[in-house]
Formats: C-alpha cells, sequence, structure tokens
C-alpha cells in the first residue's frame, strides 16, 4: 500500500513538470517623444513625474490601464508589451488636457507615436548666478519669468520652486530634499490673472530664490512651477549646471 | 482500497440533499421577535465601520478591525497605533508617515445587502411588534445603512446606491449598477438618517445608547451632512478634472453646500433639545479624561461601542485593544509591550493655551524662557486643563500606576546661542552648536559626572537616542487621551485594552454645530448664526478651562495663501477648537480631507516635538522645539481625496467609472 503511495505521488510529481510554457514572452514595442507644439521642442520634465497611459483595447471594453513613463528628455520607450491594439493618453504633465489616440497597433516590428501637448506655461530666461553668501560661502541666485502660450482657463498657480541636484536627474521628482523646503519657494497660490505680466503673456515680474550651497561641489540647477490640477503638475525649466570653488 | 473509497464517494453523492438545513437559523426565526432581529443585527454592528482604538489608518493590515486588508474577521490587531490616524494629521507622531490614502479597497455591500433583506422583508413580520417598536428597529437597520454608506461616499464620492436585496441570480446586466452622482448619495444617506431620527429609539440608558438611537442618527446626521456640505464647497478648489467630476460622482455644485450645512444645523439642534450636555466636573482636567473612561450616558454619551477582555470575548471579534500598551512608555504599571508608538507633537499642544517657552528677539530668533522645573510649563493656570487630559508632560503622575512620567530630553552645559541654533525647523541632524553645548544619552534615566558633579541626563520615560522610535518618549510629549485610568498592570500588555470607543459624544456635536453654524452664516449672509457658531465654540471652551474666544468682526482671510482659497480666521478659529477638542479621536485626518487642505499643509512637513534640556550653566530648565528625531514628516497626496474603486470591482462591473487621476 505504502509503495504504491509513493508510486502515485512520484507520478502526479513528474507529470507537474512535465509541462512546457511555450508562450512566447512579450515582445511588442513602442516608442515616440512628447512635443511642446509651441517651440517644437521635446516637452521639458523630469524622469518618473510624467507617464503616458495605455489601455490594451484588443480583448476588453474595460481593461486595466497600465502607465509608461516618461523619460526627463520627453521621450518614451517600452519593449515588453503584448502585441495589441492600444488607446493611448499623455495625461499627467502641466499641459493642457489632450485627447486619447484611439487604435495605435503596436507589434514586435515596434511602433512610433508621438503626441503634441500645450503647455501650461514656458519656465524661461532662467538664470544661475553665484554670488557671495551670508552663513555660506557661495549662494546661487535663480531667476525666471513665466509665459503661458493660452492664458485663459489657467489652473491656479501654487508656486515656484528651484531644483538642486547633484547628478544630471535634477527636476521635481530628483532634486536635493534639503531646498524643497518652504524657506526657498515662492508661495504664488494665485491665478494667472492675477499674476503681473506685461504685453507679450510673459510675466513682467522675474522671479528669484537666493539659497546657500557648498564649496566644491558640482550642482544641477532648475527652477519650476506648480499648478493646482488634478495632478499638481510641473513646468520646468531647462537644466544649467554650477561648479562651486573649493 | 482507492476504488471502495472512490465508491463511497459516489454513493453519498446521491443522497437526497433538499432538506433543510438542521442548526441554520432563518429569517422566520430571527425575523420574528426582537431577540432574534438584534441578533441579526449583530454582525452589521461588529462589521460597522467605526474608526475606533483598532483602526488603523495607514499600513500592513490597514482598516476597520472586522474587515481590513489583511482579510475578514482576522482577529489580533495588535498594532493600530503604528499607523494611527492622529500621526497623519499632526496631532502625534509615530510610524504612519506615509501617504495618507488609508486605501485597501474597502467596499462592503456584502453587509449592506444583510441590512437590505431585513428591511426589504421585516414588513411580513409586522405583526409580532407594537407599531413603536417595529419602526424603532426598521430605524435601526436604516441607520446601521447609513453607517455604511457614509464610510463609502466619504472615500469615493458617488457611489452605487443598492436599497433592495438583489437576487443573486438575476441577469446580470441588472446586477452591475452604475455609481449614483455625489449628491445623491448624501441624500440617500439623508432620507435613512432622517427616518431614523424621527422613529429610532429615545432612550438615553448606557444599554440604549450602545445602539442606533433617533439620537446617533442624529449625530451621523451631522456629521455626514458637514462631510457634504464641505465638499460641496471645497472640492471645487482642489482642481482635479476629469469625467467622473463631469458626471458628478466627484464633487457637487457649491449651490448645494447650504443645503447639506442646514441639515447638519438641525441635527445639532435635535441632540441639544434632546439634553445632552458636556460631560464636567469641579477639577477639569480629571473630568475631561472621564469623558473616554467612564460612562458619561448621564450627559455627554451619545453612540458608544463597548470593548472587553480578549480571553472572554471571541478573539476575532477583535473587540479589544492594545491601545495602553501601544502608547504608555515602557515602565512600571505602564505600557509592558512596545509602548510609544504614538506620542504627542508641538504643533497639537501649541494649539491649547499654554505658557511661552521662547521670547523673539529683535533680529527674528528666539531665546529660550529658563524654567525653575520642567513641571512649569503644565503645573501652572497659564496651561488649559483640557491639554493636560489629553496629554502627558515632564513631571505628570499616571494615575492608574502612580507612576511620575520623566522625559528630561538632555542637558546643555551652556546655551549661548537661539533656539533656532539648538533647534533648526526642518532638520534633525547633530550639527556643531549640538557638538559644542548638548549632552544627550542612548538610555533612558542616565546619570553622567560632569565637573564633578552627578547631573540626571535624560528621564526614565524619554529621550533615549538608543531606543529607537519606539517604547520611550521622543518628542517630550505622551498620549494621554483614552488610556485607561483605572486599568490594573496586567491591562498594559497587548491585547488586554478594554476601554470602549466614543463614536459619537456632545463634545463633538459642539464643533459639529459651531461649524455648521459659521458656514451657514456664511452662505446666508446671516451674522447671528455666525455669533451663534461662537456660543458652541466658548461652550466647549468653557468647559476645557480655556478662556473664551470672541468673535473677530471683520476677519481676515487667511486661507489664500495657506490653502489657495478662502478661509476667513473665524472659520479657522472653528476648525482649530474642533482639533483641540477632537484629537486623537481619528476625526483629524478626515476633518482636513473634507477641509480640501491637506494637500496645501502636507508636503515634507516635519513635526516638532517639546524637548526639555537642564542647562547646567544656568541651573535652570529650557523647552525647544527641534525637529522630529526620527525623520518622520508629512505628504498628502490631492488624489488622496477621492480613492480609486476598487479594481476588481471594477473589473466585475464594468459600469463603475473610476475616479479621475486614477
Amino acid at each position: 500500500m505504502k509503495k504504491t503511495f509513493y508510486i502515485l505521488t512520484a507520478a502526479l510529481a513528474l507529470s507537474a513538470c512535465m509541462k512546457i510554457d511555450n508562450f512566447a514572452a512579450p515582445d511588442a514595442q513602442v516608442s515616440g517623444t512628447i512635443i511642446d507644439v509651441t517651440t517644437g521642442k521635446p516637452f521639458l520634465t523630469d524622469h518618473g513625474t510624467n507617464s503616458i497611459r495605455i489601455w490594451e483595447m484588443s480583448y476588453s471594453t474595460n481593461p486595466t490601464p497600465q502607465d509608461l513613463g516618461i523619460k526627463e528628455d520627453g521621450t518614451y520607450a517600452h519593449t515588453k508589451l503584448f502585441a495589441g491594439t492600444y488607446d493611448m493618453l499623455p495625461r499627467n504633465g502641466a499641459w493642457w488636457p489632450t485627447d486619447t489616440t484611439y487604435n495605435v497597433k503596436i507589434g514586435s516590428s515596434g511602433a512610433v507615436q508621438d503626441f503634441k501637448v500645450t503647455p501650461y506655461t514656458h519656465v524661461q530666461d532662467f538664470t544661475v548666478e553665484m554670488v557671495p553668501g551670508t552663513d555660506s560661502d557661495y549662494a546661487l541666485v535663480f531667476t525666471c519669468r513665466l509665459e503661458a502660450p493660452i492664458q485663459e482657463g489657467l489652473p491656479q498657480l501654487t508656486e515656484i520652486r528651484p531644483f538642486l541636484s547633484l547628478n544630471q536627474h535634477c527636476g521635481n521628482g530628483n532634486h536635493l530634499d534639503y531646498y524643497y523646503s518652504n524657506t526657498y519657494r515662492i508661495n504664488l497660490r494665485s491665478m494667472w490673472s492675477n499674476i503681473d505680466k506685461d504685453g507679450d503673456g510673459v510675466s513682467d515680474k522675474e522671479y528669484s530664490v537666493t539659497v546657500p550651497v557648498k564649496n566644491g561641489y558640482k550642482y544641477w540647477c532648475r527652477m519650476g512651477v506648480k499648478f493646482n490640477d488634478t495632478y499638481e503638475s510641473w513646468n520646468l525649466s531647462e537644466k544649467k549646471v554650477i561648479e562651486i570653488p573649493q | 482500497m482507492i476504488l471502495a473509497v472512490a465508491a463511497l464517494l459516489g454513493f453519498t453523492a446521491c443522497n437526497k440533499m433538499n432538506l433543510e438545513p438542521k442548526g441554520m437559523i432563518d429569517e422566520g426565526l430571527l425575523f420574528n421577535s426582537e431577540y432574534g432581529v438584534k441578533k441579526y443585527f449583530t454582525l452589521l454592528y461588529s462589521d460597522m465601520p467605526i474608526e475606533d482604538l483598532t483602526y488603523k489608518y495607514a499600513g500592513d493590515g490597514k482598516g476597520y478591525v472586522n474587515d481590513r486588508s489583511a482579510g475578514w474577521h482576522t482577529g489580533n490587531v495588535w498594532e493600530p497605533q503604528k499607523g494611527y490616524g492622529s500621526t497623519i494629521a499632526a496631532e502625534t507622531t509615530g510610524r504612519g508617515n506615509e501617504d495618507m490614502g488609508g486605501q485597501w479597497g474597502y467596499w462592503p455591500y456584502g453587509r449592506i445587502r444583510d441590512v437590505n433583506v431585513f428591511i426589504n422583508n421585516f414588513p411580513n413580520y409586522k405583526d409580532n411588534f407594537t407599531e413603536t417598536r417595529y419602526n424603532e428597529l426598521l430605524a435601526e437597520a436604516r441607520f446601521i445603512r447609513a453607517f455604511y454608506y457614509f464610510a463609502l461616499a466619504k472615500r469615493y464620492g458617488g457611489v452605487p446606491i443598492v436599497d433592495v436585496a438583489q437576487d443573486p441570480a438575476a441577469d446580470i446586466e441588472t446586477l452591475q449598477l452604475s455609481r449614483s452622482t455625489e449628491y445623491d448619495s448624501w441624500m440617500f444617506i439623508h432620507d435613512d438618517l432622517k427616518f431614523a431620527m424621527e422613529n429610532g429609539a429615545s432612550g438615553r440608558s448606557a444599554d440604549d445608547l450602545s445602539r442606533g438611537t433617533r439620537w446617533s442618527a442624529a449625530a451621523l446626521m451631522a456629521k455626514a451632512m458637514l462631510w457634504a456640505g464641505c465638499v460641496a464647497k471645497y472640492n471645487q478648489y482642489t482642481g482635479i478634472t476629469g469625467p467622473a467630476t463631469d458626471a458628478g460622482l466627484m464633487g457637487m455644485d457649491p449651490s448645494v453646500a447650504r443645503e447639506f450645512f442646514q441639515y447638519a444645523y438641525d441635527a445639532c439642534k435635535m441632540i441639544s433639545d434632546g439634553g445632552f450636555s458636556l460631560h464636567t466636573g469641579a477639577d477639569k482636567e480629571k473630568a475631561y479624561t472621564e469623558i473616554f473612561i467612564a460612562d458619561c450616558s448621564a450627559d455627554e454619551d451619545i453612540f458608544v461601542k463597548h470593548l472587553g477582555d480578549s480571553k472572554v470575548v471571541n478573539w476575532n471579534s477583535g473587540l479589544y485593544s492594545s491601545y495602553d500598551s501601544m502608547t504608555l512608555p515602557l515602565g512600571t504599571g505602564l505600557a509592558q509591550n512596545v509602548g510609544c508608538a504614538i506620542q504627542g507633537v508641538w504643533e497639537m499642544v501649541d494649539l491649547y493655551e499654554h505658557p511661552a517657552i521662547a521670547t523673539e528677539n529683535a533680529d527674528g530668533t528666539h531665546s529660550p524662557i529658563y524654567f525653575d522645573r520642567l513641571e512649569d510649563f503644565w503645573d501652572t493656570p497659564e496651561m488649559e486643563p483640557r491639554c493636560r487630559a489629553n496629554f502627558f508632560f515632564s513631571g505628570m503622575t499616571e494615575p492608574a500606576s502612580g507612576t511620575v512620567i520623566d522625559l528630561q530630553s538632555g542637558l546643555y552645559k551652556e546655551f549661548p546661542g537661539t533656539c533656532e541654533d539648538a533647534a533648526p525647523e526642518d532638520s534633525n541632524g547633530e550639527n556643531e552648536y549640538h557638538q559644542a553645548h548638548r549632552i544627550r544619552a542612548a538610555q533612558p534615566g542616565t546619570y553622567q559626572e560632569i565637573g564633578g558633579v552627578r547631573y540626571k541626563v535624560n528621564g526614565t520615560h524619554g529621550y533615549a537616542t538608543g531606543t529607537g522610535d519606539e517604547g520611550y518618549i521622543y518628542t517630550g510629549i505622551g498620549v494621554r487621551k483614552y488610556t485607561n485610568y483605572n486599568a490594573p498592570a496586567e491591562q498594559r500588555a497587548l491585547h488586554t485594552s478594554q476601554q470602549g470607543w466614543k463614536v459619537f459624544r456632545y463634545g463633538e456635536i459642539l464643533a459639529d454645530w459651531a461649524e455648521a453654524a459659521y458656514e451657514l452664516g456664511l452662505e446666508t449672509g446671516n451674522n447671528a448664526l455666525k455669533a451663534e457658531a461662537f456660543e458652541h465654540v466658548n461652550e466647549l471652551r468653557a468647559r476645557a478651562g480655556a478662556h473664551p474666544h470672541e468673535m473677530v468682526q471683520n476677519p481676515a482671510d487667511i486661507g489664500t495663501e495657506l490653502y489657495g482659497f478662502e478661509v476667513d480666521e473665524n472659520l479657522q478659529y472653528i476648525r482649530d477648537e474642533r482639533k483641540r477638542e477632537l484629537c486623537i479621536e481619528n476625526q483629524g485626518e478626515w476633518d482636513q480631507r473634507r477641509w480640501r487642505i491637506a494637500h496645501s499643509i502636507y508636503e515634507n512637513k516635519w513635526v516638532h516635538t517639546l524637548s526639555g534640556y537642564y542647562v547646567i550653566s544656568e541651573g535652570k530648565y529650557i523647552y525647544l522645539n527641534e525637529a522630529n528625531p526620527h525623520g518622520r514628516t508629512l505628504t498628502f497626496n490631492k488624489l488622496n481625496y477621492y480613492e480609486p474603486i476598487p479594481g476588481g470591482e471594477i473589473n466585475k462591473n464594468p459600469n463603475l467609472v473610476r475616479n479621475d487621476g486614477y
């Protein structure tokens, strides 16, 4: 009896191992760029803060969405999707809402799908200047101005902040936490209509923040403005690099 | 042999199964007597979404005691204070510095079905009851249903309204209900509670108040309608847009706020007219602690959940807690396990009347004030008794054990600088000033010889740098509210706390009433209502032993800078009074959500200590507000004002629209 039991168990165990999963790994690919329509250049963003939401429509009318991260150069790429038909929507950046792009065919040969967006604002005329500090040897003065391609109906502007980083990843998602404090922010809490500006839509007030820095470090610097929209999204300036002497 | 077993199984399957099961109690037995109905309600009360001492807001196993992320009726909830709501409302600090979403997919339609079965079928048994008793039991059921729906609506906004017991065999299309609008969801709650307020039981004995009465229905009405009014008024400022918002599933038209504030106001008035009052006594501090532990059915209690001995009640019932052991510091007669999973913060204590601990210098920096004793902070008429009743400060005696709580944080050899030098606002690291002047110890109750004199470095209950973030108090403020001042030592281990939970008490009603009256005054331009709000505020303050507060006639707008929309200083005062009255009662984290302010005030927000130091050169004591030494900061993502509809439910029912942002 016992022997029978062992044989049966062994047979069961073996049979469990015999089945081979011969499905291919997902290999469909999609890539593209988020383009700022007002400049024709890639949208300025930070790694890991904006994404494209996709829905695979091939099998279900109510699929669970997936999010593809947008890289800091404004491009995105995904190489491990299942082949199929997808709806795609760039959705949580500081740009005016865009329409979903329907029925994008994604297969193993690779699809390219760019998206055009209109940013809420451009953070422009961005400068960083090194000056003598009060409690430190050196300080950095960040300045910028804002320009809105579409002025009517902008979400409330929450705040402007400087971002500092010790590597090239710099922005609202990647920065030194020390500087992310109320001491170094400009509290706006204001609608665009209440912000002083000159005729061309650029705010004529120059926003300026001074932050202390340490000797001998190399800082990647950026400024950003936050909006009170669904995702509390940010428009960012270009990056600048500055080295502090020993 | 295998064949024999198989044959046996085969035969048994042929037996006739279509028999009434013995040992099963059916509807006919349950609904035809009061005892049976109470039995039927037991599970509904057991699973009721009550945020009590066992409610965990964040982290592993979060949720209600019997319905949480770990499962249904899993028992053994020893750690709620590790993710307690007050820690994410800057009322206390502890482990709970996760994002404040608090989501675990709460979806209690099983219990709602149970209530619906009762409401649908109870009329068949009407003849067994008097007209009054029949209506009272029906009212109790509708109160229970509203309680569950409130827990849904405050999380998700508009939810599917199911008011009949659906037939599980029905066509799937009829079972896949869509979400109702947020307005309709709140009105559904309103209608249930209106019925319960008009028909519910009116008894006020301690036993009566442990079930749904017309009074508890009115209290829930006040709370729920205040929530709805605030969503109508303030949700527009969150800036969240999308299909769910457009469809009215998230947020409401601001014009309906007035209607909801009026419902809340009327419900509070009914409770007041019913004769409820604040519990008080000659010793205001002692009387205030009694609210949470003693039977206050004669004055303040409205709805009470009783807990008991875990060795007597069913283990999986969750009707016990570990609150004292999780909250008090380790020590003789105090916590036997864990200890101090929550502890006080300066942000909360500073809201009460208290003596100043620093003076401002001409250059904007601050210098500490020197005290002869650490006790001088609280053992003075300048300290509000309510604050002492809610928190332990250094030198106070824990009543049940008689232990004096000693919370000295360390020594300063001398203190030549400013408060800012010793305690930077947004940094908890050791700086040059600390290295030059400060002495701390790794273990509690340490003494050290300095210059030939033996000094006590720190207290026996904290702060000690080497004991981690639990066990001892590192903020200089212990949590006293809800700790049992009658507890014998054996009730200070895990699973042994037996104190109950005041789900609704008259103190909350006055806070609701003040807010509803002032909001209604703002909506209608009625200054008498605004003035009335401060009568309710001052009733709370008088009981607390605090000075009365006058309404400001031309209040400044302080909200725009803080929150991005207008909140005047009177309304802010009323909200602060609510926080003073209801802190550590699992209210603050919800209040800051319904006011739609959490994402504005919590962005890497540090909380601070009340650290008492002995300054050797002066022979006196100082207090400093240091940044939390364990780096707990608060952040709130605005998407969490509404939680995502559980993914599993969306998969089952494609008619459920996702909330915007998810």
